[in-house]
């Protein structure tokens, strides 16, 4: 109770409404802006906050963190552009919903499964955060391989009807992931003395390539006078009790997905989202609307997403261990102020926290009329005439990339990115299991060769491990369950297309 | 890959942020300060904004400015663990007016891959500081010493953990292993955060990592820190012995330094001798690099160039021997 | 050909580059008993054996006239009726784009994004005019203002940069 009366004599005296307002309008910007990671757009206030006190600095850089993972799903929305990696998810739908004129709706869905999740994530941090940081401690190397392992074993129902194509996909996704520096060894792969290659192929330019400007391609190669792409209402629409109730579910997925990457370093919220996207889609009662427009495929990536960011604290404040870059600069808010976030400062400093705690909820109520106010302009934008947009598209696209590293070569990595996205087009090749395999392909890798390397080359660690067992049953649960209807599929009708794959 | 840059960035971040720890304004100092040719001197860090090394230089500027007659700026030149700011820096003139913040990091990029540009395009210029390294177990580990764990890595095996695959640290295990004549598994992770919860849940039962990284942890009482792998021991850490008390010859020396394009004019490196003594005497800086866990440890120009040579050549020989590095 | 086989096929042959390029990989003495080299040749042997096998099954199910073939089954947008001309179109477009970038530098970021909005409109049919040129300058001094004064953003100055 001390607790709760304390966080309210804070809201009262100190900045934190604010800090929360500005940190969540600029955090939105960043996320929105392709090329800008929420860490990037949370480390260009640090030098602001050097001179605040404590408290309003913790809840300016907390709420630029949480309005930067929410800001990355409008343009992934509206112009098919991931702002962050891991919007890409909630890109698959929500673009196909905005093509069938209702961006307004899926804006809406994902700023209410937005919002659901950054409360879940909150009230976890809040309430949580001892007990469920033991749970980070559970997660040895051979745990993540499972945990990458299930990610993967969606491929198979993500890509029914032409299982060949999606696997094929998978796998120069994961192609694309053994790039760069090898995690055990440390020497370069597939480098060629390229400097730009040496940390690997950053996952959201290829993102934006293969969707971006795969999708400029496309329009600017499509010289049939098309029907005018409508975003539709060129206002956001709140969802109705109907799609609430329809995508409760999803959200439900969502969160407790987004919770258990969260406390877990070294998942984030890209693994999180795309396995919420695939989770919603194996309980959905419609999975088959899922890739046309699902209002349940925009809320899940969107709720875990969000979820995780939240949750993404617990590490930090628990054992002073920053799972994330953004949670990274967030340590270094902490330490500017000299306070060292770990199990210290919760009984030393329990103030600083709870304002930080007030800050957040605080930030994720203004989260809804802030979006109000920004999203209209948003939609309004994109509904100007098709050449002007993917003209503006495509220097938007060039523009973020440039300002990740400053390299014209991952202009070119983007540009080569949206040719392969072409041409998968072109194919008919599912996207969803290629990005999958990018996101994943280094956390199976990299975990599985960990875990032989600690077992002198021994292969019963992933059966000796039970977080590992259980994620792999159900890895092969999963895909006994997703063949055996792919068969049942081709046998009933089999002059159907599924007879391609 | 994201996961690899994420922690690549959390790693440099947690590792160095503490410099900002007590970035106070300051009061202008009433001393001569030296003169220098250039009014605006460019510092080079393959670290990205609010990384590490970014951390480390803007705060240290602030007190440089008072002892060289000259304004500092930061410039990142991130990408490619430094071979992209080598690149850059390769392409300067070698006039005074520009330096490049270096770390071991920049020999191992140089080893580890062929690059346009490596180490041997710049000059050292003179080395500031010591990034103390540990070695640390959890607190409820069975092992004491050092010797209680490669008793253990002598009887049946052992995993060991480092922050990079290819790094100072990962290196420096390695070379432990071949001392002791011990068996044991050196486990390579993208960030000091995956290392630290490995060892925390016990998967490795040590690992080796700077100071700074394990503040939190040792404040909660954590982990425990078995041996400090500098000569002497550290008065942050008192009675915890050195390697070379537990009969292990080991010792580390992350350097922090600066390093020119080739062909330094002596009257540069001269005044840049000249001052950094006075930097590190300044009680104000002074306050601020002990917070950071940084050893003060200047090398002038001619032996940090010697230094840094010795340094690199030494690395590349256990490269090769490990097998990382081809024989040329 | 067919569209999937054609798929298939060259699906198998990034499978043979990327083996040829996993064949320079180093071994070491450091690693594991995996090696740096073995997830990227299991990687590649995998894309080689599914793509053979997808030509296989594919030719399988065009002789026995099973199914509709890949051509048949079109594309639903109609965005591929003509897939020469739309190779041709779109092979345009990334010209532009990467003459863009081999520019970027040199051009300066203000610029070159101009020139960017601007041939990609003309482009897709826009008439060049005034209003254009107007909407591209103006395009550009946005981008200006958020990624360079806002965001803070090096981008190039390229030639210009002695001149400010």
């Amino acid at each position: 109770m001390d607790a709760i009366i304390t966080s309210f004599e804070l809201l009262g005296t100190t900045l934190i409404i604010p800090m929360a307002v500005i940190g969540m309008t600029w955090g939105i910007f960043g996320g929105a802006t392709p090329g800008l990671s929420p860490s990037i757009t949370m480390a260009l206030l640090l030098p602001f906050t050097y001179t605040m006190d404590p408290i309003p600095a913790l809840v300016l850089l907390t709420s630029t963190y949480v309005g930067a993972e929410y800001g990355g799903s409008i343009p992934a929305i509206l112009i098919r552009t991931p702002g962050t990696s891991a919007s890409a998810a909630t890109m698959i739908d929500g673009y196909e919903m905005r093509k069938q004129g209702r961006a307004g709706e899926a804006l809406g869905i994902s700023l209410q499964a937005s919002s659901i999740g950054n409360f879940v994530g909150i009230l976890c941090v809040i309430l949580l955060t001892a007990p469920l940081s033991q749970l980070a401690l559970a997660f040895k190397p051979s745990s993540y391989f499972a945990l990458g392992i299930l990610g993967l074993s969606v491929i198979v129902s993500v890509s029914e009807g032409m299982l060949f194509k999606g696997i094929i996909g998978a796998l120069i996704g994961l192609m694309i992931a053994t790039i760069g520096t090898d995690p055990v060894t440390g020497v370069g792969r597939f480098t060629y003395g390229n400097a730009d290659l040496l940390t690997g192929v950053p996952i959201i330019l290829v993102m934006v390539g293969l969707f971006a400007v795969g999708e400029v391609l496309e329009q600017v190669a499509n010289r049939q006078p098309t029907a005018h792409i409508s975003g539709g209402a060129t206002k956001l629409k709140w969802p109705s009790w109907a799609v609430q109730l329809k995508t409760a579910k999803a959200n439900l997925i969502g969160s407790v997905i987004g919770i258990f990457s969260g406390i877990m370093p070294g998942a984030g919220g890209t693994v999180a989202s795309f396995m919420a996207y695939t989770e919603a889609r194996r309980f959905s009662k419609t999975p088959e609307e899922f890739g046309k427009g699902s209002e349940e495929g925009v809320a899940a990536p969107e709720c875990a997403n969000n979820a995780d960011a939240g949750v993404g604290l617990i590490p930090l404040l628990s054992f002073g261990i920053p799972a994330s870059n953004s949670t990274a600069v967030l340590l270094g808010g902490f330490l500017i102020h000299g306070l060292i976030p770990g199990p210290v400062l919760f009984n030393r400093d329990p103030t600083i926290l709870y304002g930080m705690f007030s800050g957040l909820l605080v930030a994720s109520l203004a989260l809804i009329p802030i979006a109000y106010m920004t999203l209209s302009a948003s939609i309004w934008l994109v509904n100007r005439p098709k050449p002007y947009l993917f003209a503006f598209i495509a220097a938007l696209v060039f523009s973020g990339a440039y300002s990740i590293n400053n390299s014209p070569f991952d202009l070119g990595l983007v540009l080569a990115s949206g040719i392969l996205g072409y041409g998968m087009r072109y194919f008919g090749m599912p996207m969803l299991p290629t990005i999958l395999g990018l996101v994943l392909g280094y956390m199976i890798e990299s975990n599985y060769r960990r875990s032989l390397v600690i077992s002198g080359g021994d292969y019963h660690i992933f059966i000796e491990d039970p977080v590992s067992v259980i994620f792999l049953s159900l890895a092969v649960l999963f895909l006994a369950g997703s063949l055996i209807r792919e068969f049942r599929n081709r046998r009933l009708r089999p002059q159907d297309k599924e007879v391609s794959a | 890959m994201l996961v690899k840059h994420t922690n690549a960035l959390a790693r440099s971040l947690f590792a160095a942020t503490l410099g900002l720890a007590c970035a106070a304004a300051l009061p202008a100092l009433a001393q001569d300060k030296i003169a220098y040719p250039h009014k605006v001197v460019t510092l080079v860090t393959h670290s990205s904004p609010g990384g590490g090394s970014d951390v480390f230089l803007r705060d240290m500027t602030k007190y440089l400015k008072q002892v060289i007659d000259a304004d500092f700026v930061v410039e990142n030149v991130s990408g490619g663990s430094g071979a992209k700011a080598m690149a850059h820096m390769a392409k300067q003139k070698p006039d005074g007016s520009v330096f490049y913040a270096t770390t071991p990091t920049y020999i191992y990029t140089s080893h580890m891959a062929e690059l346009s540009a490596n180490y041997t395009a710049l000059e050292p210029l003179a080395n500031f500081f010591y990034d103390p390294e540990v070695i640390y177990t959890r607190a409820d580990a069975p092992f004491k010493t050092l010797k209680d764990v490669l008793d253990k890595a002598k009887a049946g095996r052992s995993a060991w953990g480092a922050a990079n695959p290819g790094s100072l640290e990962r290196i420096t295990l390695e070379q432990m292993k071949k001392i002791t004549g011990v068996n044991a598994a050196v486990v390579t992770s993208e960030g000091g955060g995956e290392t630290m919860i490995n060892v925390l849940n016990g998967t490795l039962d040590i690992a080796i990592g700077e100071v700074q990284e394990l503040r939190s942890q040792l404040e909660g009482k954590q982990v425990r820190v078995l041996a400090v792998l500098s000569e002497a021991p550290l008065a942050l850490l008192p009675g915890v012995p050195t390697a070379k008390d537990s009969g292990i010859d080991l010792a580390v020396r992350k350097f922090r330094g600066l390093a020119g394009p080739k062909g330094l004019p002596p009257e540069i490196t001269k005044a840049w001798d000249q001052a950094i003594p006075k930097l590190l005497a300044d009680p104000k800086y002074k306050a601020d690099y002990e917070a950071a866990n940084l050893v003060p440890a200047f090398i002038a120009h001619d032996d940090y160039v010697k230094f840094v040579d010795h340094f690199a050549m030494e690395q590349k020989t256990l490269l090769t021997e490990v097998g990382v590095v081809k024989k040329k | 050909m067919d569209r999937d086989i054609l798929c298939g096929v060259i699906a198998f042959a990034i499978a043979l580059a990327y083996l040829t390029a996993a064949a320079t990989i180093p071994e070491t003495a450091i690693g594991d008993t995996v090696g740096a080299a073995g997830v990227p040749h299991l990687l590649g042997y995998g894309l080689a054996i599914m793509s053979a096998l997808y030509v296989g099954q594919r030719l399988l199910v065009l002789r026995a006239g099973i199914g509709p073939t890949a051509d048949e089954e079109g594309d639903s947008r109609g965005v591929f009726d003509h897939p020469l001309a739309a190779f041709a179109w779109a092979a345009g477009a990334v010209a532009i784009c990467a003459v863009f970038i081999f520019f970027f530098e040199t051009t300066g970021y203000f610029l070159s994004v101009a020139l960017l909005i601007f041939a990609m409109c003309v482009y897709q049919g826009v008439k060049p005019d005034i209003r254009l040129a107007a909407i591209s300058i103006g395009g550009a001094v946005v981008f200006w203002l958020i990624f360079v004064m806002l965001l803070d953003v090096h981008m190039p100055l390229g030639i210009w940069a002695d001149l400010i």
